[in-house]
Parts: C-alpha cells; sequence; structure tokens
C-alpha cells in the first residue's frame, strides 16, 4: 500500500465519522465509485473504530496489572464475594461484591486499596473515622459499610453499591437542559451541606464520585475516604516526586500545595463539577504538566468566565472519547442554542462559579449551602449573594490596608461605592428597584473620578495626598455639588462616613452620616431599608464613641423598619439584633445582651446553616459576654465552639480565626491559668503575623493582651516590651490620636504604677487623659476609667487630695456614661475606700467599701476575683478597725476563693495571705 | 552525576532536530527505566502496579538535570521512554509466554504473582507485531501508538515530539487505532 492509498484512506475515514450511519454509506460509495476494494477497506476500519480492540483501550503496562485484578475475581475477602471488576483508580480497585454469610445477600461495592500505602494507618485512620462516617445518612450519601483488612493485609471499605452513571455523562447521554442540571447539581449540594454539617469533609469530589443512579437518584460516593487514605495531605513522599494520587483536575489550591483541607475546599470541587456540568469545559487544562506546573495552574490561573470558554471547541482529553466538540454540539447537548446559552451564564451563573472557584478559600462561598442559596436565587430569579459578597471582601481587604490613613487612591472610593450600589441592591430585593440604583452607578464613578484625580501622580504635581485631605475635599464637594441629586448625595456621604469611621474619624464620620439618613428619610418613605441602613451606620459610630443610649434608640429604630419591611427572619435582622446585642453588653446589660446574641445566632442558623459566618460570629461574641460577665466555663465552650466553626469556614489562616485565639487567650488570663493563655495567644500571633503586615493593628492588639498577661505574671520587662510593641505598630499605623493608640497608653502606664515607677504613671495617664478627651468626648467610660487610674497613682504618690477628687469624679461619670449600678463603678469605689481608711475618715470609707462589694456581689458570679479583692478590701477595713471578728471572716473567705482560683503564688492570693498573717500577728499581740 | 549530563545534552540535540541521537539516548533510557521497573515489581509486594506515567517520570528526574527541565525536553524524554518501555514489556511479555508454555526456565527478577496472564501477554505481543506492520504503512501513526500505549504520553506531548497539532494526533490516533484493532480481533478471531 503506497502513501497516497493510505492518504485516501484516512480523508474518507476521517469524513465518514463526521456523518451519521445511513449518509456514510451513501458518501462513500459516491467517494468510492469503481474502487470496491477501497470502500470495504474504510467499511471495516469504521467497523473496528466503533468496536475497539480493549487493549488499545488502556495503557500496556495495565495488562501487567490486570493480572492482579483478575486474579482477585470470585475470591473471598471478609464475608465478601467479589463478582465482578467495576473500575479502578489511581489507589484502588473497585470490585462489585456479594455478602453471603447464609443469613443474607447483599450486593456491595468494595473498594480495595493498592499496595505501597501503610494499611495499618489506614486502618487506624479508618476506624476513628468509622463513627463519624456511618452517622452519615442521607439519600444521597452513598452509605459506608464496612471496612477491614485483607488476609495478605490489604485495607478494603464496602459502600452502597450504586448502579449509574456519573453525572456529567449523565446530563450528556439524556441531554439534559441547564435547569435540569441545575437541580441535580442543587441536591449534590444538600448532600455535601449535610455531610459539613456532620463534620465530615469529601475532598475529593469530582463527577467519577456524583453518580446518578438509575432512579435518577443522586448518590455522593467515597465520602470522608480520601481523608481515611491520607488523601496526599501528609503523603509529602508522593508530592515530591509527583506520584500524587489525587484528581488534580479537581483539587483545590489548598490541596496542591498540602495546607490544611477544610469544606471550602469541598465548595472549590462543587465549582469544578458546577462548571463543567454547565459548560462542558474545564476551567483549566492540566494536561502534560508537571507538578510544579500543575501546582502553578490550580493556585495561579484565573478560569475563564463560563459564558466565554464555550465559544471555544473542547479538546477530547482522553484517547478513548475522541470526538472534537464544537460549541454547537456542546449546546445541542444541552437543547440550547450557543447565544442563548452564552446569554443564560452570563452574569450570574459566571459569578456563581467563578465565586465556587476562587483561589483563597475564604473567598469563595462560605458553605455548600450558600452556593446552593444562589443556585435557587438564580432559578427564582432573584438577586444572588456572591456579587455583594465579592466586593465587600474586596473593600475589607483595602481598608485593611489603608487603615494607616496614608494614600487613599480614587480606586478604594469606586470600589466603595460599588459596594454600597451592591447593597442596595440587595435589600431593595427588586430587580426593577435594582437597575434604577444601579443607573445612578455611573454617576457616582464619574463624580469620584473627577473628586480624586487628584491622587492620581500623573495629574497631580506627584505629592502624596492623605486620606484625610481627599476625605475632607470629598465631603465637602459631596454637599455643594450633588445638592439636586440628594439620593448620590446620601449614598456618598454614608459611604465617605463608613471610610471616616474605619480611620478612626469618629467626629468627622457622624456628621455626614447623620446628613445621609436626614436626607434618606425626606426621600423615601420613613420606613424604607435605606433609612433602616443609615440609622445602623450611624448608631455604630455612636457606639463607637462611648454613646450607647443614642446608638441603642437608632438600632432599635433600625431593627423596627426591617422588621416591619421583611417580617420577622431576615439576614439584616440578624445583624442589627447583633448590634444591639454588642450596645447593650457595653451597657453592662448582660442578661439582655444575651438574649439578643442567641436571638440573632438562631436567625442565621435558619438562614444559612451551621456554618456560616453569621453563626460562627455570634458564638464568638458570646463568649465574650460570658467571660465578660465571668462564666468562664460556657465562655470556653463557646470559644471552642466559635473557633471551630471559623477553622470549617476559612481554614486556619484568616483574621476571624486569629481574633478568636486572642480572646480565648484572654478567657484564661482571667481564670489565671496564665501558661494556656500565653499559649493561646502565641497561636493567635502566629495566625496574625501570617496574614497580615507586621505594622497591622490587629497584631497591636494581641500584643497588648500578652502584655497584661506578662504583667499578671510578673514578668515586667517582656510586659513593657510587648506593650512598647504595641503602641508602635499603633502610633504607626492609627497614628497617636487614635482610641486604640490611648489603650496601650494607659496599659504601659498602669505597668508603670504596678511597678511602682508612681511618677512616670501618673504623667503618662495625665497625658492619655487628654487624647482620650479629644477622642471620644467627655462621656465615653473610657474617661471614668481614666480618672480612676490618675486618681489611684496620685493616691499612691499620697496626693490624697487631689487623688479623692479624681476618684470621687470617676465615680460620677461611670454612673452617668454606664449605668448606676454597673460592676465597672466598683473600681473607684475601691479606690476611694482604701484612701479614705488611710486618711482615718473610717465612716465615709466603710460606705464605699461595702458598696464596692455588694455591687460586685450582685453583678458576677460566685468566687469572682475582683469580688474576692473587695472582699480582701473590706476584711482589711475590719482589720484597721480592730473589728477582729469580721476581718477574719472576710479574710479568709477571700484568701481561700483566690487560692482556689489563682494558686498561692498569685499576687493577689498572697496580699490575701499577708493581711491573713497581719491579723494573727495583732490578735496576737493583743491578746498577750 | 555526568549521566544526567550526557542525557539533558543529547535530549537539547533531539530537540535541535538531530535524530540520530535517539541510538545514544535510547540504551541509557532503558536501563534506567528497566532498573526501575525490575526495582519495583521486586520491592512491592505481589499485586503493586506499576503507572507507566510514574515510572517515566521517575526516570526522567533521575536523568535529567533538574535544572534545565520543562515541558518540551519532557516531552521529547517521554518520547525515548516510549521506545524503551515498548521493548521492556515485550521482553517481559515474551518471557512470560515462554514460561507458561514450559519453555526455557528463566529467571525472573520479579514475584511470580506480577507476571501478567498468559493471555494478556500473547496480546501484547501481537499487537507489537501488528504495529510493526503498522510502522511500513504509516510510520508516524505507528509512533502514535508507541507513545500512547508504551509511554503514556498525553495529546499535547505527542503534538510537541511529533512536531504536529493536537487534532492532528488525534486524528493519527483514530485511524491507527481502529486498524489496530481490526488486526487484533482478527487474528483472536481465527
Amino acid at each position: 500500500m503506497d502513501s497516497e492509498r493510505w492518504n485516501k484512506i484516512q480523508t474518507l475515514f476521517d469524513a465518514a465519522l463526521e456523518l451519521g450511519v445511513t449518509e456514510r454509506t451513501v458518501y462513500l460509495q459516491e467517494q468510492c465509485s469503481g474502487d470496491a476494494a477501497l470502500y470495504e477497506e474504510i467499511i471495516s476500519l469504521l467497523e473496528a473504530d466503533s468496536n475497539v480492540h480493549k487493549l488499545l483501550e488502556g495503557l500496556a503496562i495495565d495488562v501487567i496489572g490486570l493480572a492482579y485484578e483478575q486474579q482477585y475475581l470470585g475470591k473471598r475477602i471478609g464475608p465478601y464475594r467479589l463478582i465482578e471488576h467495576l473500575g479502578s483508580g489511581g489507589m484502588s480497585y473497585v470490585f462489585l461484591a456479594e455478602r453471603d454469610d447464609g443469613h443474607f445477600k447483599q450486593r456491595v461495592a468494595l473498594k480495595l486499596i493498592k499496595r505501597g500505602m501503610e494499611s495499618e494507618q489506614i486502618l487506624q485512620r479508618f476506624r476513628s473515622e468509622r463513627q463519624i462516617l456511618s452517622r452519615l445518612d442521607h439519600p444521597n450519601i452513598a452509605r459506608l459499610l464496612d471496612g477491614g483488612l485483607t488476609g495478605d493485609g490489604m485495607p478494603y471499605f464496602t459502600m452502597e453499591y450504586v448502579q449509574g452513571t456519573p453525572i456529567d455523562q449523565y446530563c450528556d447521554q439524556h441531554r439534559l437542559s441547564l435547569n435540569d442540571r441545575l437541580a441535580l447539581f442543587g441536591d449534590v449540594c444538600r448532600a455535601v451541606q449535610y455531610a459539613h454539617t456532620n463534620l465530615v469533609i469529601h475532598r475529593d469530589l469530582k463527577p467519577g464520585n456524583i453518580f446518578v443512579s438509575v432512579d435518577v437518584t443522586v448518590k455522593l460516593l467515597d465520602f470522608g475516604i480520601a481523608k481515611v487514605l491520607g488523601d496526599g495531605q501528609d503523603d509529602h513522599y508522593l508530592t515530591r516526586t509527583g506520584l500524587r494520587v489525587m484528581t488534580p483536575e479537581y483539587a483545590a489550591p489548598e490541596q496542591v500545595q498540602s495546607a490544611p483541607v477544610t469544606t471550602a475546599t469541598d465548595v472549590y470541587a462543587l465549582g469544578m463539577v458546577l462548571y463543567e456540568l454547565l459548560t462542558g469545559h474545564r476551567p483549566y487544562t492540566l494536561t502534560s504538566s508537571s507538578p510544579a506546573q500543575m501546582e502553578h495552574i490550580v493556585c495561579n490561573v484565573q478560569p475563564q468566565q463560563p459564558s466565554t470558554i464555550i465559544s471555544q471547541n473542547r479538546q477530547a482529553d482522553t484517547f478513548t472519547d475522541l470526538t472534537e466538540l464544537t460549541p454547537q454540539a456542546l449546546a445541542a447537548k444541552r437543547k440550547i442554542s450557543l447565544p442563548r446559552w452564552r446569554n443564560v451564564l452570563r452574569g450570574d451563573l459566571d459569578t456563581i462559579c467563578l465565586t465556587a472557584l476562587q483561589k483563597e478559600p475564604q473567598r469563595r462561598y462560605q458553605s455548600a449551602e450558600q452556593l446552593l442559596h444562589d443556585i435557587v436565587h438564580f432559578q427564582k430569579g432573584l438577586p444572588i449573594s456572591a456579587r455583594r459578597e465579592t466586593t465587600s471582601y474586596r473593600l475589607k481587604k483595602f481598608i485593611q490596608r489603608h487603615k494607616r490613613g496614608l494614600l487613599v487612591s480614587f480606586l478604594m472610593m469606586l470600589i466603595l461605592v460599588s459596594i454600597n450600589i451592591y447593597y442596595n441592591l440587595r435589600i431593595t430585593n427588586e430587580r426593577d428597584l435594582a437597575r434604577l440604583e444601579a443607573a445612578k452607578a455611573d454617576q457616582i464613578a464619574q463624580f469620584l473620578t473627577g473628586l480624586f484625580e487628584i491622587s492620581d501622580p500623573s495629574v497631580g504635581r506627584g505629592e502624596s495626598v492623605t486620606a484625610r485631605e481627599l476625605l475632607a475635599r470629598g465631603a465637602q464637594r459631596i454637599r455643594v455639588e450633588l445638592a439636586d441629586q440628594p439620593e448620590v448625595q446620601a449614598t456618598l456621604m454614608d459611604v465617605i462616613g463608613n471610610v471616616y469611621q474605619s480611620l478612626g474619624l469618629y467626629t468627622e464620620a457622624q456628621p455626614l452620616l447623620r446628613q445621609a439618613l436626614e436626607i434618606r428619610q425626606t426621600r423615601y418613605e420613613e420606613r424604607h431599608p435605606l433609612v433602616a441602613h443609615s440609622l445602623n451606620n450611624l448608631a455604630l459610630s455612636l457606639q463607637e464613641q462611648g454613646n450607647f443610649s443614642e446608638s441603642e434608640t437608632l438600632f432599635r429604630k433600625a431593627l423596627q423598619i426591617q422588621r416591619d419591611h421583611y417580617g420577622a427572619v431576615h439576614e439584616d435582622i440578624a445583624v442589627s439584633l447583633f448590634n444591639l446585642a454588642e450596645v447593650r453588653r457595653m451597657q453592662g446589660d448582660f442578661d439582655q445582651a444575651e438574649q439578643l446574641l442567641l436571638e440573632s445566632h438562631e436567625m442565621y442558623r435558619t438562614l444559612y446553616g451551621e456554618q456560616h459566618k453569621g453563626v460562627a460570629e455570634t458564638i464568638h461574641t458570646l463568649a465574650v459576654l460570658q467571660d465578660e460577665r465571668g462564666s468562664y466555663d460556657d465562655a470556653e465552650k463557646n470559644y471552642r465552639a466559635a473557633l471551630t466553626l471559623f477553622q470549617n469556614l476559612y481554614g486556619e489562616y484568616h483574621p476571624d480565626v486569629g481574633n478568636t485565639y486572642n480572646n480565648f487567650a484572654s478567657l484564661y488570663r482571667h481564670k489565671g491559668m496564665f501558661a494556656q493563655a500565653e499559649s493561646l495567644y502565641w497561636r493567635a500571633l502566629d495566625v496574625r503575623k501570617k496574614i497580615l503586615d507586621a505594622d497591622h493593628p490587629d497584631l497591636a492588639y494581641t500584643y497588648n493582651h500578652m502584655g497584661r498577661l506578662y504583667q499578671s505574671t510578673e514578668r515586667y520587662a517582656e510586659a513593657e516590651q510587648s506593650f512598647r510593641e504595641g503602641l508602635r505598630i499603633r502610633e504607626t499605623a492609627l497614628g497617636s490620636n487614635h482610641p486604640a493608640t490611648t489603650a496601650s497608653l494607659s496599659a504601659l502606664a498602669n505597668l508603670f504604677e504596678v511597678t511602682g515607677q508612681f511618677q512616670k504613671a501618673e504623667s503618662l495617664y495625665v497625658e492619655t487623659y487628654a487624647i482620650m478627651l479629644e477622642v471620644w468626648g467627655k462621656d465615653h467610660h473610657y474617661i471614668g476609667a481614666t480618672l480612676n487610674n490618675i486618681g489611684r497613682v496620685q493616691y499612691a504618690l499620697k496626693k490624697y487630695s487631689s487623688a479623692e477628687r479624681y476618684l470621687r469624679q470617676s465615680i460620677g461619670q461611670l454612673r452617668q456614661a454606664l449605668s448606676e449600678d454597673h460592676v465597672n463603678v466598683a473600681r473607684p469605689m475601691l479606690t476611694l475606700g482604701n484612701l479614705l481608711m488611710d486618711l482615718g475618715r473610717m465612716e465615709e470609707a466603710s460606705v464605699y467599701l461595702q458598696s464596692a462589694l455588694e455591687l460586685r456581689e450582685k453583678t458576677l458570679p460566685e468566687y469572682h476575683h475582683l469580688t474576692e479583692s473587695a472582699r480582701l478590701a473590706l476584711g482589711t477595713f475590719y482589720l484597721r478597725n480592730g473589728d477582729y471578728e469580721r476581718a477574719q471572716k472576710f479574710i479568709n473567705k477571700a484568701h481561700e476563693a483566690l487560692q482556689q482560683q489563682f494558686g498561692a503564688d498569685h499576687r493577689d492570693t498572697r496580699q490575701a495571705a499577708l493581711r491573713l498573717a497581719e491579723l494573727n500577728e495583732q490578735r496576737k499581740t493583743n491578746s498577750d | 552525576m555526568k549521566q544526567h549530563i550526557q542525557v539533558t545534552a543529547l535530549l537539547e540535540q533531539l530537540m535541535g532536530g538531530n535524530r540520530t541521537v535517539v541510538d545514544s539516548l535510547l540504551p541509557l533510557v532503558y536501563d534506567e527505566l528497566h532498573e526501575i521497573a525490575n526495582r519495583q515489581l521486586y520491592r512491592e509486594r505481589p499485586g503493586h502496579t506499576i503507572n507507566a506515567t510514574a515510572l517515566v517520570h521517575e526516570a526522567y528526574l533521575k536523568l535529567v538535570d533538574q535544572k534545565n527541565v520543562n515541558w518540551k525536553n519532557r516531552a521529547h524524554f517521554f518520547g525515548i521512554a516510549s521506545l524503551a518501555m515498548r521493548r521492556i514489556l515485550i521482553n517481559y511479555a515474551q518471557k512470560n509466554v515462554a514460561q507458561k508454555r514450559g519453555g526455557d526456565k528463566i529467571h525472573l527478577t520479579f514475584d511470580e504473582e506480577a507476571i501478567p496472564r498468559e493471555s494478556a501477554s500473547e496480546e501484547l505481543i501481537i499487537l507489537d507485531e501488528a504495529l510493526k506492520r503498522l510502522e511500513k504503512l504509516n510510520a508516524r501513526q505507528a509512533k502514535v501508538i508507541e507513545y500512547r500505549f508504551f509511554g503514556g504520553l498525553t495529546q499535547d506531548e505527542i503534538a510537541e515530539v511529533l512536531d504536529v497539532s493536537i487534532p492532528t494526533v488525534r486524528r493519527d490516533w483514530r485511524l491507527a487505532r481502529a486498524w489496530l484493532s481490526r488486526e487484533l480481533n482478527y487474528y483472536f478471531a481465527s
């Protein structure tokens, strides 16, 4: 046969493949007229093409491997007899097996793990996971039944046998429409969510593990098996040599980087599956890549939008399926025309897919349920959440980076605005209204571009403009130039007000927020969600400034509007309940705060299920509250729960995880468990350092807390170092007039005081006081606390009359700012009581000391160390007064409680012991 | 190691279009692959299957200067490896068939149970012979089969090695596969 003839065969063979069976014959007869041999040749090749020899379906080397699978057929493993070889993966063979132990017959899928993996470890992991896995009881999840080792030591598992087809093949074979595909996919999401709430992560979701059974039920296979097998996570050997066993096509970035796997990993895989079901393409191809390239692609290459990728031909990536799929052919598999297909995908479905496929786990949907929520919303024609989530995430990041008050580019403002527009989009909840709002976007964008052009060095004179200047200029122009467009004006005032707020510039923020509110109240109906939105923003600002009562009033108003508008349950209502709880907590009404938090918590759960950041945040805040009121056991339980939830949602390295570690550590510090506290603070620092700049204010927060810990354990040098590091960061990042900076100053001053450097302490307290007045105004309870500090240190310096004045002022201020019987009022009372006692004004002293103890007994749980130190103070008073009976009773009780809680070595316990010794001494002297 | 510098240099020449270096490269790659395959089959207990891609990749890591790797020279290396793999596998198959037929006792360096089934070995040998016939009809198509079936190369790797487009690879594969299937079906039917 010459090459010319072969070429001819090739041409006709290719052409015939494009045709249907009947057209083929006609075509070939025409083309081969007079050459019967050629005709026969091609017909027989076409026949062979549809009847490929099984040897050529695999690889030569597999022929050697085949023997192994074959040899098992008919044999028994445990109580199972292997009937049929169903398939093989990288690490396992799967057989259809039958259990036949005389009692009953049961067909199962038996997965036999290939050699080369440590059987013992697998079995151990299996045993520890088995309980959890067998609890997964869901119609869309294939049940795990059993597992064990074969006679020659290979691990195996048995699972419910599912007769069906992988979901992608099923959809194509049945030419399912996009809607039908979404419906099936919805079932997949529900099953995954169910597993997640039962704390099982799949780790290897892919179409090959998602079957549609013969009765058209979605069945997820191999749930949790990847973990038992070690899923390549700790198989570093495999990673290094590139022999990784997991399915790289569907692996998430954190998987190829061997970072912790969370529920977000499954969300990513769901995104891959959804992408493929909708488009027929994978977002990127990994064929012929080296492990390093593969990692690079998975971690860096942004997937194309579904609506654009469908214009490409799909390259068959296997050697068995060779038909090249044109866009038209793929569209036909979805019973849709190409232009219509593109239109349906563009917008929401693009966003949904790409949100699920975000490279950073915390930017994806926070749960399978949330992904499902958007799918359902899309199907119903409602707005989806992802469009807001992604933007608001960017905003947060951006503000975090620019908190230090350096440069704000106009880009930031554009982002801010788009955020707000999306926010509006969502809360209006009606698409028409949303469009109207969106139409303002251009206007706003134009305005801001002009406004901030100066910050573009090519336009300005190359000088840097500070954020403050920019904002001041912006606010001014908004007031003047947008007077004729009040809605736009209000939106922008709101935006800039919030930026001021995030920079800690409350006095600048409030007038803008107030004006935005007023405009909205006149422009929209009284009970419009945007009015509630403005009320909330203003209330937050007031709360930050310590104006709790007005803040509370506004939060309540906003809540009422939202309830009228949305009914009982809505995300915005959950947010408002949370805000209200916070302000009540700050006002010291722990009971109501707790009740509101629980209400908010339940609402989030109803709306989004267990795995949601709102659920985690409410638990976290509940723990903070319980810590504050001294319910340490509850607080500990809730910190743990919050931590687990945040870790599931975001993985280990996330600001919320760092924050939870930090506050959890504080709980231990309050309980006097200093070693535990320290290690958790280090954990918090570790998390924060990994994800934040070295000068990020969050780090200062942890440094400050660690300083207090060191101070409590009398490691004063380390304490000073920590406080100073925190102070340095805050001065750099926030400036010296920021509220947080004053907290660092106070802490340092307190350290000076505790170490007996009263002079230094006094001047620093006074300095802090001046700044605080400027930042907070005179009504914030921090002012009262600082007055107490100054009074106390002056008392130590024996400046009695000045000290008395400060302490009395402090008591009055705190009663005003917080409430008549707020627990914090006890502090200056105690100091004043001691002072008066030293001055010999015993009657007055006893009033303050008794009130302080009563207040603490009333507000704090039994045996709280603050209550005990008040008891000790009163006991000391009786001792000085010669009332040994009562002194004995009070000091003893305090000593016991403190020793119980802190141990004998603690400063407070030692203080109590000292008093006790003193008492015994005096009694002895007196009786002698 | 000298060896990996030598292999890397030869690979460079191959990519530059000098096909004659195949003769120098092949034995080096063959020996390495043979050693790895033997070691794996011997070391692992019965039933361990080796994966062609993994095997070749290990040889690649060992034989090619890792500072100089890129997907193109990787593809060319894999191409050479396919030739080596073909020889190794056919060799195994022949020994196996010979042994089962009571031929010469050949000492095998791997465990009994890992030996391919007789019929599979026979099929492999038949295919190898058919492939030799295909080489005469269309050398490039035979290469595509060799690269894929023995070496486990992907479509784009084959396209790179043969310097043709991916659709061409796919067309070649399909016709060659049909042709070989017909040969095999014919052989085993009669």
